[in-house]
């Protein structure tokens, strides 16, 4: 499920996307830092071709935050 | 412009991880960046240009606006870490933020307090780095502030934002000259190109001090990559090109030279301004050549009479154009002109070129041209591989120098290893008799095809359509694709059983797909049907005209015995014992 999301979130942060799930979050993943947010937050604007506003970008961090905000603007999950 | 193949950010990110982790021979550089900025995406960006430029980048990142502090420090990190590269990156708006933000307390003296300020901060920081490194330096101009303070009014006088940003820029330049080895990246052009909107990034500025877009960083960094490239004297000599869609439009074998596209209007206006851009080259010192498969005598009678040309004769040092294969004419170019194969940059608009010069010889540089042709002229300045960082009186004449030279050697080497190449393209082939869909096509290619033509005899769909009906005839279709796309119907034989001997009435083919091993296969197709009908002889005739001279030999060359010849035309002839076992290795499917 959720491929391509969690190919992106394994690639940001160096880790093999079968250990991304639910649960993952900055409090989950060590090296979820301030660098990795940001090519995390564009990551995902340039692969899903959404914008997220300001209040979005600093909300992303967790996987089922990333899941839900980018089903509202219509981006479509694989 | 395309850059880096419109690879995703994340996927850039995966590669430059796989490359962070294989050992490799590569040279590598040491590159140390300064910045007041969040330049990470820069960084993925830059290091992934690096690593598939052949290079082992190490880099060292400065601490955020901390450029001042670490290149005058002598025992700073910066200057431990000896870098043979040092880049500065500063954002405008964060170095001087009086300056883009709140200038109208600067309006009435026209900026000069920021102005000094800038230069002179400029001036200290490269003046502090020569003192202790001989790194070469890659400093940044400032982008145009595109919210102006004064609206309208900027443009109505001289004491506007951008005014200041453009002397600014323009004394860089002056700054750069008196200290060695300083070279702009010219951001104000880079950030015009693609536009305020595309470039910046409002979101990323306020929430994580990153000004720039990932297509901002993403230019910054190709940009950056035409310098490094240029200080390591990366740079190509010598523009190959096709001709036939790439110098004018059409193909001058089968149209006539009178009738190629090359004008001032439209479509020929774009090969017109492709051709400035080529001769522009030529006069910045790129030795030009031609590689394309045509008659040479049609190519020479393009560039000696047609009155449009840009492009002559006199600016060619080397000119290929024959029927052999394009690696191989790169290589006798190369021995001629003697350079090497890694400083020549080759054009083409067939994918099948490209990727058969790419698949050959992986060191030449291969420029497919982009199926819209309103794009060709932006290519080379896009590309940066003619970049270079100076321009000299010397390089208006190297053109002629290299001509003068090259009449003396002429020689052809051959590959050995053309079949790996022919099945990488996964060739589909199928012959089959012609049938009421496939008779408008071969009515309609027998009245073009011209070169590789061999008897040339023109037929209506009516008599094409008499013969498919007939038991005395036999019309077979070839049918080609390949990976890059189905070609379509490319080949049409026609063979008379009319008599106690099969006659090859009719055989040619389109000359895209010559040189494959195609039209061999082809011919012994024909070959067994004559056998399937007990037939033990095939007779086969050429007959001249002004523009199949490429296939004079075709008979001879797939072991025919010539029984009489004149000037106007060869006739041939064939015994056949047994069904001729057919070599279709090199093609993933063939169907017949």
């Amino acid at each position: 499920m959720e491929e391509k999301l969690r190919n992106i979130i394994g690639n940001v942060f160096e880790i093999d996307p079968d250990q991304v799930n639910e649960v993952t979050s900055q409090d989950t993943l060590a090296n979820w830092d301030s660098i990795h947010h940001l090519n995390l937050i564009v990551s995902l604007e340039e692969s899903y071709n959404v914008n997220f506003t300001d209040e979005e970008t600093v909300q992303l961090t967790n996987y089922k935050v990333i899941k839900s905000i980018l089903q509202e603007k219509g981006a479509f999950l694989t | 412009m395309e850059l880096i193949n419109n690879l995703p950010f994340n996927e850039v990110i995966a590669e430059v991880n796989k490359f962070s982790k294989v050992k490799s021979e590569n040279p590598s550089i040491r590159i140390a960046v300064l910045r007041n900025i969040t330049a990470d995406n820069y960084l993925v960006y830059l290091k992934y240009l690096l690593y598939t430029e052949g290079f082992q980048p190490v880099i060292f990142t400065g601490d955020y606006d901390s450029i001042i502090q670490e290149s005058l420090n002598e025992k700073s990190a910066l200057y431990q870490f000896e870098p043979d590269i040092i880049i500065i990156l500063n954002y405008g708006e964060n170095l001087v933020p009086d300056l883009y933000s709140k200038f109208t307390d600067y309006v009435n003296q026209k900026g000069d307090d920021l102005k000094d300020n800038i230069l002179n901060y400029y001036k200290s920081i490269l003046s502090g780095i020569r003192k202790f490194s001989d790194a070469k330096i890659i400093v940044n101009n400032l982008g145009r502030n595109m919210i102006p303070v004064l609206g309208i009014y900027e443009s109505q006088n001289h004491n506007g934002q951008n005014q200041v940003i453009n002397t600014i820029n323009f004394e860089l330049i002056t700054l750069a000259k008196e200290e060695k080895n300083v070279f702009v990246l010219d951001i104000e052009r880079i950030a015009n190109y693609y536009g305020f909107e595309k470039f910046y990034d409002q979101k990323q500025w306020y929430i994580a001090k990153n000004p720039y877009s990932l297509t901002g960083h993403k230019a910054i960094a190709w940009e950056t990559k035409k310098i490094v490239n240029a200080i390591n004297g990366k740079i190509k000599k010598c523009l190959v090109l096709d001709c036939d869609n790439t110098l004018w439009g059409g193909i001058v074998g089968e149209v006539g030279v009178e009738n190629i596209q090359i004008s001032n209007t439209y479509p020929g206006n774009i090969y017109l301004a492709f051709q400035q851009q080529i001769l522009n080259l030529y006069s910045r010192g790129i030795i030009l050549a031609i590689n394309s498969k045509n008659n040479f005598e049609d190519v020479k009678e393009v560039l000696d009479k047609h009155p449009s040309m840009l492009l002559k004769e006199k600016h060619f040092a080397s000119i290929y154009a024959n029927w052999d294969n394009k690696a191989d004419n790169l290589k006798a170019i190369a021995h001629d002109l003697n350079i090497g194969l890694d400083s020549m940059v080759f054009v083409d608009d067939s994918d099948f070129e490209c990727s058969f010069v790419k698949e050959m010889l992986p060191q030449v540089s291969v420029i497919c041209l982009p199926k819209d042709r309103t794009q060709f002229s932006s290519i080379f300045s896009s590309s940066g591989y003619f970049d270079s960082l100076s321009f000299s009186s010397e390089d208006l004449k190297r053109g002629q120098l290299y001509r003068s030279e090259i009449d003396r050697k002429k020689e052809m080497v051959k590959f050995t290893d053309l079949n790996s190449f022919y099945r990488s393209l996964e060739m589909e082939l199928e012959i089959f008799p012609a049938d009421n869909f496939s008779i408008p096509r071969v009515a309609q290619l027998s009245q073009r095809t011209n070169q590789f033509n061999l008897t040339t005899k023109r037929y209506s769909e009516d008599e094409i359509k008499n013969m498919v009906n007939s038991d005395d005839f036999s019309v077979l279709c070839l049918k080609l694709a390949d990976k890059f796309g189905d070609l379509g119907i490319v080949g049409v034989c026609i063979i008379d059983f009319s008599k106690n001997y099969a006659l090859i009435d009719t055989f040619f083919m389109s000359c895209r797909i010559i040189n494959r091993g195609i039209e061999t296969i082809f011919l012994q197709t024909a070959l067994n049907k004559a056998f399937d009908k007990g037939l033990k002889t095939v007779k086969a005739t050429f007959s001249r005209t002004k523009k199949n001279q490429l296939v004079e030999s075709f008979y001879e060359n797939q072991g025919f015995s010539t029984i009489k010849k004149t000037d106007e035309k060869i006739e041939y002839s064939y015994s056949i014992d047994k069904n001729v076992k057919m070599n279709g290795e090199i093609f993933k499917t063939i169907k017949i």
